[in-house]
């Protein structure tokens, strides 16, 4: 699908059509099953909100010691070799500021404590010559952080009027944007380990600090049942032990 | 059901997959990269052939798993082509 560009945020914000079209974005988000619509959904959200490319970046610990970065791209896909070479010799200061606030900023608030920023410059060759970011708070304990970069190839076209608008339905679009592409994520993983209904129900035990005593107790089940299931569950997720399937299922928000 | 379904291409050190579905107006890529304690995955869609091979070749894990990267580029332009 194709949207007009804007001639500013300011004409895109103010019709009276940006709030329902940025909610019909999210409603043919929850519409669609497939993880692979992602980058198109993305994309479609970006342009409804006045944005010419986006980028959303989730960061998940699944296990104790493995972190895991996702990235959806509705740019020039090459930006994400660009930005792996950049973001291993500098910090990601994009990410820094999204994974410890809560609120939209525009790129060029950012300090760069005097260094030169060579994020924003590599950026802008990608399109995002201006940029909002909007984090992602983790809505549970342990549930997955991220952001969600809005970008134009014109030069302050984020520091005009209709900010303030753009930013509140960016935020909302983030969030389900998020949640959708986590919970694609949580039904791929309860279908790859083939894990039930009562899977899920010990794991959320063992991650509300339930022994194996009162697990037995309140499923009316032996102690060597509820051990031998928790040793099925990890097996079946390739984790070490019962706390780590637990922390990998609440992860991808199934607990 | 929610998995992008297509061609999956592992790496023999199992470090590196990429996963080429075909998808409304054009190709929706899936690479994922292990480092040490990191997982990486990157999803994205193309539109055209042209912009997919200027993609994999731009990958620098070219370097490190050209076979694998010529495959994804050959499997990749004939979802183009179909």
């Amino acid at each position: 699908m194709h949207y007009l560009q804007p001639r500013s945020l300011a004409d895109a914000a103010s019709s009276t059509e940006y709030l329902a079209s940025a909610a019909r974005a999210i409603d043919e988000m929850r519409s669609c099953g497939d993880r692979g619509e992602a980058a198109q959904l993305l994309g479609d959200a970006a342009a409804r909100l006045g944005a010419e490319v986006a980028l959303m970046m989730s960061v998940m610990q699944e296990t104790e010691s493995q972190l895991a970065h996702h990235l959806v791209l509705a740019c020039d896909p090459t930006w994400c070799f660009e930005y792996e070479r950049v973001c291993q010799a500098h910090a990601d200061r994009w990410l820094e500021y999204a994974l410890s606030h809560t609120e939209p900023i525009r790129a060029s608030e950012l300090s760069t404590d005097g260094a030169p920023d060579v994020l924003s410059e590599l950026a802008a060759r990608f399109g995002f010559c201006s940029t909002v970011i909007v984090p992602i708070p983790a809505c549970r304990r342990a549930s997955p952080r991220g952001m969600l970069c809005l970008g134009s190839s014109r030069q302050g076209y984020f520091e005009g009027d209709g900010f303030m608008a753009f930013r509140v339905v960016a935020r909302a679009v983030a969030m389900e944007l998020h949640e959708w592409w986590i919970s694609r994520l949580g039904r791929e993983l309860i279908q790859n380990a083939s894990l039930g209904e009562a899977d899920l129900t010990l794991l959320g035990f063992e991650y509300n600090g339930y022994g194996t005593k009162e697990i037995s107790r309140r499923l009316g089940l032996r102690s060597a049942q509820i051990d031998f299931r928790f040793s099925r569950i990890s097996k079946k997720l390739g984790v070490p032990g019962r706390a780590a399937a637990a922390r990998l299922a609440a992860a991808y928000g199934l607990l | 059901m929610s998995k992008p379904q297509g061609i999956t291409r592992t790496s023999a050190d199992g470090l590196v997959a990429y996963t080429i579905a075909p998808a409304e107006g054009g190709v929706h890529v899936e690479r994922v990269r292990h480092v040490s304690t990191a997982r990486y995955l990157l999803s994205a869609r193309f539109h055209d052939e042209a912009s997919f091979t200027r993609w994999c070749r731009a990958d620098g894990l070219r370097l490190e798993y050209p076979f694998l990267l010529l495959e994804v580029e050959r499997n990749g332009r004939a979802l183009f082509a179909a």
